[in-house]
């Protein structure tokens, strides 16, 4: 049930809301309407003090959350796995380079046969990726894989033939696991694909 | 896209949740920060307050049960990073702390401007600290019965009073602005976390507690236009 209280109150809201009902007492629509205005200009008056909710404050309420781990996948640097693997390309580059450096490597260290008995060779798009992932692979298998490159980009990773190589190869699908005391991989960049 | 759609797109994570969360800081971003710039936050804190909400509603989306409306629940956070805040800075929130309905009850009976707190009066457990009310949050008892400063317009004597109100009560200020911006009483009662019926109440309640602080206008008010 409606007291005359209620009804007073929901005249000056409505009022307060800019509806004046002709009806309310008139103390009532004149204070209304002057909070109204004042409510109006304390608001702009807020508004102004107020920051922007903009794409500069976007981007570091996502480097929040980024941080936080809260935004898809954590960022790259975030993951123990990318700097194992970022820490091997590294070590890798710098075994090649040192090899680079003191080698010249001569047509023999790649006269291979193509899924022959003693060497496999690979087609991949990226060869220094493949080559980093092997080597960590070979590393964590026991051996120190021995890497050449030769002027046409080629890779050659040569490592003792042992049972953990072995499985690490196959696993790896490079097969079949070249035999002989040494299993040699030739990697060799693919060619783009026209289109 | 509503609130609701927003949280279902944070929880399906993925490039979703970026989605989600962009529409999230759309909807709610500029909200939230108007909402605390209204409690007196300096516009660095209030931005690093609205990331704290953001990242907990995101953080708290798979826990959302449907009970109430996503728009409440976003709320209930923003509040709840506001009294964190509040709590972090040590500045206790009068309006939330101190001002129970007993305490307006006194000030609104004329009670002046020194009262108990009842922090302090558990604090020395004989109840016989003082408390004294800021001069800027307290009715001026002196010019209740109808003199304004000389001087005064009707709109400078209720901004005046108005901005003693806000100080006093930010929240109620605030809800009074959304009802003077023509807010469904549904808004009102997601933005204030209570039912859209306890929410009209609080409204009624928020005019009586503003009485005081223009009460003095009321000379000026019979004086001028409708």
């Amino acid at each position: 049930m409606t007291t005359p209280q209620d009804r007073e109150d929901e005249q000056w809201l409505d009022a307060l809301a800019g509806r004046p009902d002709p009806s309310a007492e008139p103390g009532l629509n004149q204070q209304a309407p002057a909070v109204r205005r004042a409510l109006a200009a304390q608001k702009a008056e807020i508004a102004r003090q107020t920051p922007k909710a903009d794409e500069v404050l976007y981007q570091q309420l996502l480097f929040r959350m980024r941080r936080e781990g809260l935004l898809g996948a954590p960022a790259m640097w975030r993951q123990p796995r990318a700097w194992a693997v970022a820490a091997s390309v590294v070590f890798a580059l710098g075994i090649v380079i040192r090899i680079g450096m003191f080698t010249s490597p001569t047509d023999d260290d790649f006269q291979i046969t193509r899924g022959g008995a003693s060497a496999i060779v690979q087609v991949v798009a990226d060869p220094d990726a493949r080559l980093a992932e092997l080597l960590a692979g070979l590393r964590a298998a026991g051996v120190q894989p021995e890497v050449r490159r030769d002027e046409a980009g080629r890779i050659r990773i040569a490592a003792p033939r042992t049972e953990a190589v072995v499985d690490f190869l196959n696993e790896q699908r490079v097969t079949p696991v070249p035999t002989g005391s040494d299993v040699v991989i030739i990697l060799e960049k693919s060619l783009p694909t026209g289109k | 896209m509503t609130e609701d759609d927003c949280l279902a797109l944070i929880r399906s994570g993925g490039k979703s949740r970026d989605a989600g969360l962009h529409r999230l800081y759309e909807l709610m971003g500029q909200r939230f920060l108007r909402f605390f710039a209204s409690h007196g936050l300096s516009a660095d804190d209030g931005c690093d307050v609205m990331q704290e909400a953001m990242i907990r509603i995101v953080r708290g989306s798979e826990g959302f049960t449907g009970d109430g409306t996503a728009a409440s629940w976003m709320w209930q956070i923003a509040r709840n990073c506001l009294m964190d805040h509040f709590r972090r800075i040590g500045a206790r929130a009068t309006h939330l702390s101190v001002f129970g309905d007993d305490e307006w009850q006194r000030i609104l009976e004329g009670g002046g401007g020194t009262r108990r707190a009842p922090e302090d009066a558990r604090a020395d457990g004989h109840g016989s600290a003082g408390y004294a009310l800021p001069p800027d949050l307290v009715p001026d008892q002196g010019r209740v019965s109808g003199s304004p400063l000389a001087g005064d317009s009707i709109d400078e004597c209720v901004s005046e009073g108005l901005a003693r109100f806000r100080k006093t009560a930010p929240d109620r200020a605030h809800a009074l602005e959304l009802q003077m911006d023509g807010s469904s009483i549904e808004e009102i009662a997601a933005v204030i976390g209570r039912t859209p019926g306890a929410a009209k109440e609080y409204l009624s309640q928020s005019r009586k507690k503003l009485g005081p602080f223009i009460a003095h206008c009321v000379g000026l008010l019979r004086d001028s236009p409708s």
